[in-house]
């Protein structure tokens, strides 16, 4: 054969391998249900009766595997203990992981094979699993009875189901949807905020700031006085970390929702116009993220002097060892910080739900309306389709529903709950951190927000679409503020609108829907 | 015509027939020809396998997925054409970040080709003329190559800063206001260029020492009679003696530009987005390849930057291997 005939051919297949893979993509957002899903009022859980346990035969295995973070693994030890005490057959085996590719990039290799039959970890690409059916389909889990209220109310004198879906976090609902079904188990509720040393706070007599000119008029005492830590060491308002400065975004995102509502926050999220980036029509981004910029950028000594260079573990223990009053936190800080450093600095520390600004929505008795970031929202459990023991693993989720049984979370981390629905007012009075109180306090309180998406324009897309197409600009913007060419809110937000009017289109493309 | 083709055709088949007992000759194996063939399929076998696999089936599924988008709910790739090289070019115009990346990893070149490679010929001259101690500096020169690269970045990232041991020392020799090493736009890239350089030596003196201790000493002593000076001996005679040696590191410096991420990564505590200017092609690959969505975009990024680095890296190798000429000795 010649070489034409050869390089004609090898041609000839390269188009055809070419067609084929031409194909119809989708051009809208992902289907999820119209209706939102009407929970089981909890508000009195008097004759609420648990389901009734299953047996499982002597020897039966339930394979955990998890990633071993910044939660720990004491709450997954304990229910393992207490799983098989209340099911004498099922032997639970955990087998940890420090390595999160095996849960985000290789899981899908792994669920094909011979896989375990439970995997928890942030970031498990679920939905392209639910895709290949290598994860589980839940919907008969969220539909499965784990109480049923026996109390005869005036409405009703039947037992009334309480399902699993009416045991998770509403807020955490949205997360686990994908494509009409049910396919993981959000992991934990999430909620930031400002941390604060509560031992300096006592010592110099500071009040929690409950309004953002409260905090910005704290950080002014703060910096302009002469407070000395218990090493002798200036005090500064706030310390962070320059590389991951997104820990503001707790604070920004908490205030940006606080003035647009979760009406336009849910409608943001969406991504269905350009427009949505235009600040002129959408102020609320820019109005929050002017806010942080007059309290972090203007007042560059409101900050520890080596902010920027700071890594997240030297942020942390900054602010353990008392050399800044307040931090930019999430839920999990106190326990990765980890209560022997807080010990060993002899500080105590407490969470502060953002502050209010004065353009907060208010509900009808004219208070403003507490929300609070997840940042967490895609930590998960998924069920593998080709384990061995699906069913036990199902019970298994049903059994942490239980009430006494989700506890075991917040009983063995500090401050951090499972994404269920938690008699707040039991565990508020059984904390026993500072750290712990404030998170009940703050997630019995707020409305949860994530920046979860089913748009395709996140799904699909090579650069997943976000409310910053450009970086949060934190960094550039306090590092450039004293040059000539610093990075102002309107600067930041017109290059952000300009960036979208001129890309839209080919992002649309990119991500397969119509502009 | 025809009668002189086959006029033409005639002494031919009469020459092929007279060969014909030569070449059955020729082709008879020999069972020691058979086990040397066998032998040497064999070990070809893995490396071949290796190059198909790792780069030729890599690089060619690189390119169809370059031409693609993701699909998440049939979890396959669409053609899409050029779609991506638009969104790239869109990028490399615009973006800073994008821009910023570009620029970083362009630097590496010239950190590791003009002051990385330099400084490891004359260090690895100084220990081959047996300067007092040589021994030891060796050792010193190459720890940090034995090390691992996450002990090695922290080791150096912590020296710095207001607890590390280069600020007390500065301090007390009345230098006060030091710039905040890993936080600042200008001064960070440089301080893990400067890493890059610290790590990078010991290496690089192993391989140039090795080289030179194969120089005639006839030609040493040569040069020690005519009265040749260091720096003449070092730039007329040793550097032309190893320019194979050279030629073969300064290939391997310009690669950097397309490869380095461990030092950044770990230098910056990287998340998606490395911070101060520090992100390379690489990194930025390494960082944002998360899911299937993201692989087109990030193939049709590497595949440009390969594209347009992969000519200039062999034409600097044509380039120089016109200086000198293989030197035998």
């Amino acid at each position: 054969m010649s070489f034409k005939k050869i390089a004609a051919l090898a041609l000839g297949g390269a188009m055809l391998f070419s067609m084929c893979a031409c194909g119809e993509g989708n051009d809208g957002p992902i289907k999820t249900p119209d209706e939102d899903i009407i929970q089981a009022d909890d508000t009195d859980r008097s004759g609420w009766v648990p389901f009734e346990k299953r047996e499982f035969n002597a020897g039966t295995q339930l394979r955990i595997k998890y990633f071993k973070g910044g939660y720990g693994d004491d709450w997954l030890k304990a229910m393992e203990k207490q799983f098989e005490k209340d099911y004498p057959g099922v032997d639970v085996v955990l087998t940890p992981s420090s390595n999160e590719t095996e849960f985000t990039q290789t899981i899908a290799t792994t669920l094909d094979g011979s896989p375990d039959d439970i995997y928890i970890c942030h970031n498990i690409p679920y939905e392209r699993l639910s895709v290949r059916n290598l994860v589980m389909n839940l919907d008969n889990l969220y539909n499965s009875v784990i109480y049923t209220d026996t109390k005869n109310t005036e409405t009703t004198d039947d037992d009334v189901p309480i399902r699993f879906v009416d045991r998770i976090a509403p807020s955490s609902l949205n997360v686990v949807r994908f494509n009409g079904h049910y396919v993981a188990i959000p992991e934990i509720q999430g909620a930031g905020g400002i941390a604060y040393n509560k031992t300096v706070f006592e010592q110099n007599g500071w009040k929690i700031p409950e309004t953002y000119e409260e905090l910005s008029a704290l950080a002014k005492t703060i910096a302009e006085g002469d407070f000395k830590n218990a090493d002798g060491e200036k005090i500064y308002p706030f310390v962070w970390s320059g590389t991951v400065a997104y820990m503001w975004d707790s604070f920004v995102y908490d205030m940006w929702v606080q003035i647009a509502g979760t009406d336009e926050f849910n409608e943001f999220m969406k991504y269905g116009s350009k427009d949505l980036f235009d600040s002129e029509k959408y102020p609320a981004l820019k109005q929050a993220w002017t806010y942080w910029y007059d309290l972090v950028c203007k007042n560059q000594n409101y900050s520890h002097p080596e902010s920027l260079a700071l890594d997240h573990l030297q942020a942390n223990t900054a602010f353990a060892a008392g050399q800044a009053a307040m931090m930019p936190a999430s839920c999990w800080t106190a326990n990765e910080i980890g209560s022997a450093l807080l010990e060993a600095f002899g500080n105590d520390i407490g969470l502060i739900p953002t502050p209010f600004v004065k353009e907060a929505k208010k509900d009808e008795n004219g208070k403003p309306i507490r929300v609070a970031y997840d940042m967490a929202g895609k930590d998960c459990m998924v069920i593998a389709q080709k384990g061995k023991n699906k069913q036990v693993a199902v019970e298994f989720f049903k059994w942490m529903a239980i009430e006494e049984n989700a506890r075991l979370f917040p009983e063995n981390t500090n401050g951090l709950h499972l994404a269920m629905k938690y008699d707040f007012k039991y565990l508020k009075e059984n904390e026993k951190s500072t750290w712990a109180k404030d998170s009940v306090n703050l997630l019995s309180s707020a409305t949860r927000f994530n920046l979860y998406s089913s748009s395709p324009l996140v799904y699909n897309s090579g650069t997943p679409l976000s409310p910053y197409p450009e970086g949060n600009m934190y960094l550039e913007a306090f590092e450039t503020f004293n040059s000539a060419d610093k990075k102002t809110p309107d600067g930041v937000f017109a290059s952000r609108w300009e960036k979208i009017q001129k890309e839209w289109e080919t992002m649309c493309q990119a991500a397969g829907v119509k502009p | 015509m025809e009668a002189n083709a086959a006029e033409a055709v005639q002494p031919k088949e009469a020459e092929e027939e007279r060969q014909e007992p030569v070449s059955k000759k020729k082709k008879k194996i020999t069972k020691g020809k058979v086990i040397i063939a066998v032998f040497i399929v064999t070990m070809l076998i893995y490396p071949l396998a290796r190059f198909g696999v790792m780069w030729g089936y890599v690089n060619v599924r690189a390119l169809y997925t370059s031409f693609t988008r993701y699909d998440l709910l049939t979890d396959s790739n669409v053609f899409v054409g050029f779609l991506q090289y638009k969104v790239l070019f869109q990028r490399l115009a615009t973006d800073e970040y994008t821009q910023h990346t570009i620029i970083t990893s362009v630097l590496y070149f010239f950190v590791t080709c003009g002051i990385s490679l330099p400084l490891s010929i004359v260090f690895a001259y100084l220990l081959f003329k047996n300067v007092p101690g040589g021994a030891i500096y060796r050792v010193i020169f190459y720890l940090p190559s034995i090390m691992p690269i996450a002990v090695l970045t922290m080791t150096f990232k912590y020296s710095f800063g207001s607890s590390g041991f280069v600020d007390q020392i500065l301090h007390s020799m009345g230098i006060k206001d030091l710039p905040l090493w890993w936080g600042d736009s200008t001064i960070t890239p440089i301080m893990v260029f400067a890493y890059c350089i610290w790590a990078g030596l010991g290496l690089n003196v192993v391989l140039f020492s090795g080289a030179m201790s194969r120089v005639p000493k006839e030609i040493l002593e040569y040069n020690r009679l005519e009265g040749v000076g260091f720096g003449r001996e070092l730039v007329q005679i040793m550097l032309p003696c190893v320019w194979p040696t050279f030629v073969t590191t300064f290939m391997l410096g310009m690669t950097s530009v397309l490869t380095v991420f461990l030092q950044p990564f770990f230098l910056m505590d990287s998340s998606s987005t490395t911070p101060f200017n520090t992100c390379t092609i690489s990194l930025y690959i390494f960082n944002n390849y998360a899911t299937p969505a993201q692989g087109p975009y990030l193939a049709a990024f590497g595949l440009f930057c390969s594209a347009v680095f992969v000519p200039i890296v062999l034409g600097s190798r044509w380039f120089l291997n016109r200086f000198f000429k293989d030197v035998g000795y």
